[in-house]
């Protein structure tokens, strides 16, 4: 994806280093947000014994830690002024795709036809927005349509589980592992999720695409004109998207032990964007970053998970987190305003 | 005038119908698959058919009416599924307890009360569409499901029910009620666009907003009348939808209905940024979507293929959008 090649340009761009928010200096929004994140641990831990149990707390972060892999991969869209709808359909599509692939080919080569079929979508839909330029927002809406649909075309809307043509339960015990399994107290989607994190993190701040990424959002036509190749980028950082949501969609569909047509769709995808909305992820592309993401996944899946715990219902929970975007993105917003 | 025309010099056809060159070609295929529809299956040219579909039609087209007025502002209204949902629920649990009359009147108090939040926050707080839509399209479905416990609410009075389901069952002769709602709306829409000075302001506003506001446009009014009005119509599509179930379903609109109302607009040929495009435009780009998919049902395609082609065409559309305008560029 980000070749050597492309460091080449290195009289235009290198002007573009300066414009990078590092994450070195000091983040307001990711101060305000862990504040917040941690006012609401005191807050759950006094009202209950029960939050700050390692086993509820393992819990939590083994599902944000999923979600977290998809949010950043949206984010990274979203910084370069574009987004990503089709994620909760693709995330249904590589379910079925990888699951189907393991009970015929093994979990070797099931696991890379899965991170294959992310992969591709996510071509896809980098193609239709780099060379046919068509609207992100849209492209993705009918990506959206596409990759759901192939889903439940791929299993005639049926789920697939571990089973074979004897009703004998298949053995896949790597897959498993890595959606349910335990490395000492940690669960192993927390780790992947660190993985991914660090691997997007030295994309995101120590290559060119990185860069490239902040500078297309920031402003796409400086981008082109001082030597971004703005469309390769481009349909690179849709193939990022895809393969998040391909390791995602895998991990969840471990945790289930099944590959479900509707294992994505809207929930997950909303998921994904509160979670950038909450961090601070300037919509309009150029500032944010997936460190901010990550304080958004958290305080929604720990809000979500105190709330629970107190006895609110789910229902009001959905107001809460719908107050909590606006806010946040108010307080964003006030905050560029005074700076 | 004189401001629609400037920003909108890409549509050299358009004058007062707000129709372009771009539109024939959508009626080409609207003709074309009614073609196909009619040799391959004998139940596509019936009176009955065509009934059906303007009445399944109707509640989408509301949706789409106001998804035009905000993309037309160079806005989005994300919102409008929840605002379906939580305008069902409210209209049945009203109507149960107070009559025909309260439950109507809720009811369609919701979709601009939503829309007003919007709008106080897009215009006067200058926050982003797409953010506060997604705030309050949380906010409203978590109200729908909350009013109703998760459940659908069932069970309206005898007394009041005909007159609640004429409203979405229905028919004056061969035509479906919701289909002359439809019409009227679209004839008031296309007026109120066409003809009115906001209606003018607000391609004004989506063309090019400094423009708008130096010429003594006020920009943040404008934005939180379309954002009401988008919240109005989504009720009014939300209250039809409902009086053909005659339960109040706090799922009304989590479905597709969101981004069919998107689809349309944008298969019509309004722009996504603003300040170009109409409501006969999305009514053509909904008339797509509405026979696209009452003929795949006829042809016995299975829904899920239905999804592909959908999305199929979605693509082919912006994308045949998107090349015309490079080749002009």
């Amino acid at each position: 994806m980000v070749t050597r090649s492309e460091k080449a340009p290195a009289s235009g761009p290198a002007a573009l280093t300066a414009r990078v928010r590092l994450p070195a200096e000091l983040d307001w929004q990711v101060v305000l947000l862990t504040v917040a994140l941690a006012g609401m641990g005191v807050f759950f831990s006094l009202r209950s014994p029960h939050f700050l149990a390692i086993e509820n707390l393992g819990n939590v972060i083994r599902h944000a830690a999923i979600i977290y892999i998809i949010a950043a991969g949206q984010t990274i869209t979203i910084l370069s002024a574009g987004i990503d709808l089709s994620q909760g359909m693709v995330a249904s599509l590589v379910s079925v795709v990888a699951v189907d692939a393991i009970l015929n080919f093994g979990v070797v080569g099931g696991s890379l036809i899965g991170l294959l079929a992310g992969a591709a979508a996510g071509l896809f839909t980098g193609l239709m927005v780099a060379y046919v330029r068509v609207q992100p927002f849209l492209a993705t809406v009918g990506m959206l349509y596409i990759a759901g649909g192939l889903a439940l075309v791929y299993t005639a809307g049926r789920t697939l589980f571990f089973i074979d043509v004897t009703g004998q339960r298949v053995e896949a015990p790597v897959f498993f592992w890595l959606g349910q399994g335990h490395i000492g107290n940690v669960p192993v989607p927390v780790l992947v999720a660190l993985g991914v994190a660090g691997l997007l993190y030295l994309l995101m701040s120590r290559t060119p695409f990185g860069r490239y990424v902040y500078a297309i959002g920031g402003n796409e036509e400086a981008a082109s004109m001082s030597g971004v190749p703005v469309q390769r980028v481009k349909v690179a950082i849709y193939v990022v998207s895809g393969i998040c949501v391909a390791i995602a969609a895998y991990l969840l569909s471990s945790r289930s032990a099944s590959g479900h047509p509707h294992l994505g769709g809207f929930p997950l995808l909303m998921d994904a964007i509160a979670a950038v909305a909450i961090g601070g992820t300037n919509f309009m592309g150029g500032e944010g970053g997936i460190y901010r993401t990550a304080m958004g996944v958290l305080i929604i899946a720990f809000l979500g998970n105190g709330l629970n715990i107190l006895g609110v219902s789910t229902f009001v929970q959905q107001m809460i987190i719908g107050v909590i975007i606006i806010a946040a993105f108010w307080l964003s917003v006030v905050r560029r305003r005074v700076a | 005038m004189t401001t629609v025309e400037a920003s909108s010099d890409r549509l050299p056809g358009q004058r007062g119908w707000g129709l372009a060159w771009s539109d024939t070609a959508l009626l080409a295929v609207l003709l074309g698959m009614c073609v196909v529809y009619t040799v391959f299956s004998p139940h596509f040219l019936q009176v009955n058919n065509f009934a059906n579909i303007l009445r399944q039609a109707s509640p989408l087209f509301f949706l789409a009416m106001g998804q035009t007025l905000c993309l037309l502002a160079a806005g989005i209204d994300l919102s409008q599924g929840s605002v379906v949902s939580l305008t069902s629920v409210i209209t049945v649990g009203v109507m149960m307890q107070y009559g025909l009359v309260a439950g109507t009147a809720a009811g369609l108090l919701v979709g601009p009360l939503v829309g007003l939040v919007n709008g106080l926050l897009i215009g006067p707080g200058r926050l982003s569409p797409i953010i506060v839509t997604i705030g309050t399209l949380f906010v409203a479905a978590g109200a729908a499901l909350q009013y109703s416990g998760g459940e659908p609410i069932a069970g309206i009075p005898e007394d009041v029910l005909p007159y609640f389901a004429w409203v979405g069952q229905g028919s004056a002769g061969p035509v479906p009620v919701p289909a002359i709602f439809m019409l009227i709306g679209l004839a008031l829409l296309h007026l109120f666009l066409q003809r009115t000075r906001l209606g003018r302001h607000i391609y004004a506003v989506g063309g090019h907003p400094e423009a708008a506001l130096t010429s003594g446009i006020r920009v943040s009014w404008v934005l939180v009348c379309v954002y009401t009005l988008s919240g109005f119509l989504s009720g009014i599509g939300g209250y039809i939808l409902t009086a053909r179930a005659i339960s109040g379903e706090p799922l009304l609109g989590g479905g597709d209905l969101l981004l069919q109302s998107l689809g349309s607009v944008v298969i019509g040929g309004t722009s996504l940024f603003g300040g170009r495009g109409g409501v006969l435009k999305t009514f053509l780009g909904m008339l797509v979507i509405s026979l696209m998919v009452n003929g795949l049902n006829l042809l016995g395609m299975s829904t899920f293929i239905q999804q592909v082609v959908i999305g199929g065409i979605i693509l082919a559309s912006v994308a045949a959008t998107a090349l015309r305008g490079v080749q002009r560029r």
